[in-house]
Order: structure tokens, then C-alpha cells, then sequence
């Protein structure tokens, strides 16, 4: 089998580099380390190739040592927490750090439209909606249950106006028109 | 040395390489642990935007101690590594080539 260890005068491709991700096995990195080590000394590359055949295999290097795919995955994993969060309220826990970070409840592969609290996103929206519905309306809601809405109170305000003789046309006017905006 | 060859020699000299090489007398006994089959390559970036290394062999425990990367990665925040950057700032440090060897320790990690 040839050997590729002991090449010598190899001539580094131009610039531009394209870049891939890619996933490998972290145990593998100080093996592909090593193995790229091979690839540094002078020798191995055309004279007017040295420096940049260098530093495309110190990229290599680097990029296996930074990692790449598992921190955008993690990042990823985070926006999603910080989403779901916001806007349905889900607490998470870290569970343990070591030897890696486990945090529950584990990402599913779909989120109800349920909420879990209050205070999310949905939380305030369902207590705004109550609130309307129960305000305008009076309906009762778990969370709202005064009686009378504006619209009943409205029509109470003008049913009693109209049967007072001395009030004002104008004012009753705009009760009316206001009772029709809301309605 | 350099005033002794020129009259020896019809070439110009354009530079001087000076290899200091230095024994220590009383090594001491490495710990049992000690290994020079592995080491620590480390990755500095220049001002040039270049990447060089650097290996150290026989590396002591400044491994990042959770995570992937624990116990292959270099741990950027540990003493030894933040000496080394230290010292990536203090001095003028160059290559071979006389290319500026690195201002920041960017990444280190195990390579067999």
C-alpha cells in the first residue's frame, strides 16, 4: 500500500475556500490532530505553497478543535427553550452538567397550544381575552366573573336616560353612538 | 562566527538562525502519568489573521473537564492556558519564517 505520510512539494488549491459542516466523533479529534501534524513542516509543501497549505490545515485544525455542528445544535436547543418559554411558559430544569448538560422537560417534537403559565405570551393573551369577553360582554370566565359589561351597562345608562324627559339630546346622542361602536 | 565564514565564502548572508540548546542537569523523575506520545497542539492567531501552533509534549491536566470536548480539549480559562496568552502578549514572538507567532491562544487540544 503506498504511503501518504512522507509527501513532499504538494501544491495548496487557490483561494476561494468553500466550507462545509460536519459531524465526527470527538474521539477522533486528537487522532486527526496528529495525523495533520504530518502536513505542517516546509518540506511537505512547494516552496510558494508553504503558507498557505499551512493555513488551510491549521483552519482544519481549528474547526475540529471549535467544534461546529453540536454548539449550533445546542444554540438551536436554547432559542427553542427561550421560545417555548416566552410563549407557552414552559420551565426548564438542569437536571446535571456533567459529564454533559441534561435539562428537562426534553424538547418534543411538537408543542401544544396549551400554555403553562400565566405569565407567557399565551398566558396574557388568554387573560386579556377573558377579560374582554367579560368586560364587554360579562361572560363569566374562570378568571372574570363580574356580572354586568360594558355593552349591559351601556344599555341600562340609555334605557334610563331615555326615560328621564329633561336630558340632554346631545349627550344621549352619543351614548348611543357609543354603545354602537362597542357593539 | 559570521565575520570568520564571509571571507570563506562568495555568498551573501541574509539572515542568521541561532539554535539555543540547553540540557537540564538534574531532570528530576516525570510524573507516572507522563507521556510524550501525547500532546497539546495549540492554535494561536496573529494580527495577520494566520493560525499557528505550537506542540507542547507530555501535557498536564488543563483539559476542559466537562462537556464533548472533556479531556481533549485545552480549558482556555485554566492557569497554564492563561499564562500562555499572557505571555502571547508580552513578547514578540515569531516563527521560523519570522511571521508573528500568534497575540491570542484561540484553541488548544490533545492530538496523538
Amino acid at each position: 500500500v503506498p504511503a501518504i505520510t512522507h509527501v513532499h512539494n504538494l501544491v495548496a488549491p487557490d483561494p476561494p475556500d468553500t466550507c462545509e459542516l460536519a459531524i465526527f466523533p470527538v474521539a477522533a479529534v486528537p487522532f486527526a490532530l496528529g495525523a495533520l501534524e504530518y502536513r505542517i513542516p516546509r518540506y511537505v509543501w512547494a516552496s510558494d505553497s508553504y503558507l498557505r497549505g499551512v493555513q488551510l490545515i491549521r483552519s482544519l485544525q481549528m474547526a475540529l478543535l471549535c467544534g461546529g455542528v453540536k454548539e449550533i445544535t445546542d444554540r438551536l436547543d436554547n432559542l427553542y427553550r427561550l421560545h417555548a418559554g416566552a410563549i407557552y411558559g414552559t420551565e426548564y430544569t438542569v437536571v446535571s452538567t456533567d459529564p454533559e448538560l441534561v435539562i428537562e422537560p426534553p424538547i418534543a417534537a411538537y408543542h401544544s397550544l396549551d400554555f403553562e403559565h400565566e405569565n407567557s405570551i399565551m398566558g396574557r393573551m388568554e387573560d386579556s381575552r377573558q377579560l374582554l369577553q367579560n368586560a364587554l360582554n360579562g361572560t363569566e370566565t374562570p378568571i372574570y366573573s363580574r356580572p354586568d359589561g360594558i355593552r349591559d351597562l351601556l344599555e341600562q345608562l340609555l334605557v334610563a336616560a331615555e326615560a328621564e324627559s329633561n336630558l340632554d339630546p346631545e349627550m344621549l346622542a352619543k351614548l348611543a353612538e357609543i354603545a354602537v361602536l362597542i357593539a | 562566527m559570521v565575520a570568520r565564514v564571509i571571507p570563506l565564502s562568495d555568498a551573501v548572508i541574509t539572515g542568521i538562525d541561532i539554535a539555543y540548546r540547553w540540557t537540564v542537569d538534574d531532570p528530576g523523575t516525570p510524573a507516572e502519568s507522563s507521556s510524550i506520545e501525547r500532546k497539546l497542539l495549540m492554535l494561536m492567531t496573529n494580527e495577520d489573521e494566520e493560525i499557528n501552533g505550537m506542540i507542547v509534549p507530555s501535557p498536564s491536566d488543563n483539559w476542559e473537564p466537562t462537556g464533548n470536548y472533556a479531556g481533549i480539549r485545552l480549558d482556555l480559562a485554566s492557569a497554564g492556558a492563561l499564562a500562555w496568552s499572557d505571555m502571547l502578549l508580552a513578547l514578540d514572538l515569531r516563527t521560523p519564517d519570522d511571521r508573528q507567532l500568534g497575540t491570542v491562544l484561540a484553541a488548544g487540544g490533545l492530538a496523538y
